[in-house]
């Protein structure tokens, strides 16, 4: 542990102020990300769970709820992509 | 850099030259350019063969080759997406559909097509066209169904009571004319962008792991991920010009009619 | 895992001055990866509604024409399908009709024949009962004649029998007429026993 804190203390040393901050913000951009896979990671999984149970209790329906299912996974996905997109505007912006 | 590993610059994975046009000129025409007019040709001569005359004549026999693939295409978009999200009133928008569906499909699937290897819509402009396009033809549509009411009936939903208008009123605003096109264009972008990522990641793990001396036991499954990325790309490419599709069926859908 | 965080650190301190005196002269030419450019939002644009144009004008309807007449011919067809079902359930309920009725009338003819049977059946019957009675009749009344003459012979004969043996043992002629008489009555009461 102590030669990670030489080996951080020297990059902080040949750093300014404006890398740390974009350092700091692709270690956070990994973060971001992950809080943002969760919730929709949740969402999809019932949604597609509820889904299947429809189709199988009611096979001549299934067409319908495919459809609904493909349409909810679009919206509750959203929320994925926008947690990716923000983590390459914090990585690579 | 992780043993030897450098992941290129993300500039380096999405960003073509021009292929004539001065750089960070209006026309300059690159890759994604390329891949646009290409999905444009693409879909034109499929169709084109599909709808030979030789094809066509007799009507009664079967659908082969082209004509069958183009006629399961349009038979899916027709049946699976405007019937089932409009009904049968929206098959007039059944040109603009079915251009979105292969626009978008084959862009997509340049992902995964040898000396390509680039979704078209890893690049926001694609999207973004297509999402403002849809926007300004869902709003046109509400407009010649119901006229300027269409702005208050798709803010104001029937049935809710009129103390709470002003809370629904800017949310529906909101969500309808802000959210909708935006959504669409970043759902199919960071769908493609973080599909090309994720091979591109596979395939520098797989090159870097070639050189490696102790890490060439790790190659193969890093290969078969990349394999296995690969048709899974594929079923994103179609999932995604299904979605953006259907989603514009259903947002030309609720401006036809009056939610109620 | 150590190792690798390690080596990421001394590598970042190593190099890092390098690529931020590097990136801080691109920093003008780097481009945020998540805006659209105008040349390709032109060329996307540009693509898409010449597709959109071709495809309503051109490549679509073709299509279209093609599957709205193979449904129109499978709707005509199944329509066709429909009508001939029908027409044979017709015929086939005009048959078992003419079925019915040849039928019924087959029992009426089978009915009528027999009561016809039975009714010349029974006359005849009765015909031969009469015709028997009467046979009967007439041989009861032979019969009775028969016997009366056989009586009447048999009393005459009793009569000059006796009357010839009580003349021979009294040797004196005898009242013939009072003698029969008594013959008669004993040969009647004998035949009555």
């Amino acid at each position: 542990m102590s030669i990670l804190a030489q080996a951080t203390t020297a990059a902080e040393a040949a750093l300014t102020a404006a890398d740390q901050k974009s350092i700091s913000a692709a270690g956070y951009a990994g973060l971001a990300y992950g809080l943002a896979t969760l919730g929709p990671g949740i969402g999809i999984g019932y949604l597609v769970g509820q889904s299947v149970q429809a189709m199988a209790r009611q096979p001549e329906a299934a067409g319908m709820v495919r459809t609904t299912m493909f349409l909810g996974i679009a919206f509750t996905e959203a929320l994925a992509l926008i947690g990716f997109v923000v983590f390459i505007l914090l990585k690579f912006v | 850099m992780i043993f030897g590993l450098e992941f290129p610059p993300i500039e380096n994975l999405v960003e073509w030259p021009n292929l004539f046009g001065p750089t960070d000129s209006w026309y300059g025409f690159n890759k994604i350019a390329l891949i646009n007019l290409v999905a444009l040709v693409a879909t034109a001569v499929l169709f084109l063969l599909a709808g030979r005359r030789k094809t066509l004549e007799p009507v009664t026999n079967a659908p082969k080759g082209s004509r069958n693939l183009v006629e399961s295409a349009v038979g899916f978009i027709r049946d699976g997406i405007i019937v089932e999200t409009i009904g049968p009133d929206g098959l007039r928008y059944l040109p603009f559909l079915a251009s979105l569906f292969f626009f978008i499909l084959i862009t997509n699937i340049f992902e995964v097509i040898p000396f390509f290897h680039m979704p078209g819509n890893a690049r926001m402009a694609g999207p973004a066209v297509l999402a403002l396009l849809t926007w300004v033809y869902f709003i046109a549509v509400g407009i010649k169904h119901q006229g300027l009411k269409y702005f208050w009936n798709s803010v104001a939903p029937a049935g809710v009571p009129k103390a709470l208008l002003p809370l629904v009123v800017p949310i529906e605003l909101l969500s309808t004319f802000i959210v909708r096109p935006f959504s669409l264009a970043v759902r199919l972008f960071a769908n493609m962008l973080a599909g090309h990522i994720l091979l591109v990641t596979f395939t520098v793990l797989c090159i870097t792991l070639w050189g490696a001396s102790l890490l060439l036991a790790v190659l193969p499954f890093s290969f078969l991920m990349l394999v296995g990325l690969t048709g899974f790309e594929i079923m994103v490419a179609f999932l995604q010009a299904y979605i953006f599709t259907i989603l514009a069926s259903v947002y030309i859908g609720s401006s036809m009619h009056a939610e109620h | 895992m150590l190792a690798s965080i390690l080596v990421l650190a001394t590598d970042a301190a190593t190099t890092a001055t390098d690529l931020l005196d590097q990136a801080a002269g691109d920093a003008k030419t780097v481009k945020n990866p998540i805006l659209p450019t105008v040349n390709e939002m032109f060329w996307a644009a540009i693509f898409f509604i010449a597709l959109w144009a071709l495809m309503k004008f051109v490549l679509l309807p073709r299509i279209t024409k093609v599957m709205d007449g193979r449904t129109d011919k499978v709707r005509d067809d199944l329509a066709a399908a429909d009508a001939a079902e029908a027409e044979r359930v017709a015929k086939l309920e005009q048959y078992e009709a003419g079925l019915a009725g040849a039928r019924a009338e087959a029992v009426a003819i089978i009915e009528a024949s027999r009561a016809e049977g039975d009714a010349e059946r029974r006359t005849q019957i009765a015909a031969a009962e009469a015709e028997v009675a009467a046979a009967r009749a007439e041989a009861a009344a032979e019969i009775a004649d028969a016997k009366a003459r056989a009586r009447s012979e048999l009393t005459g004969s009793i009569t000059d029998i006796a009357v010839g043996a009580a003349e021979a043992v009294i040797q004196k002629p005898l009242d013939r007429a009072a003698q029969g008489r008594i013959v008669e009555d004993y040969v009647n009461a004998a035949g009555q026993n």
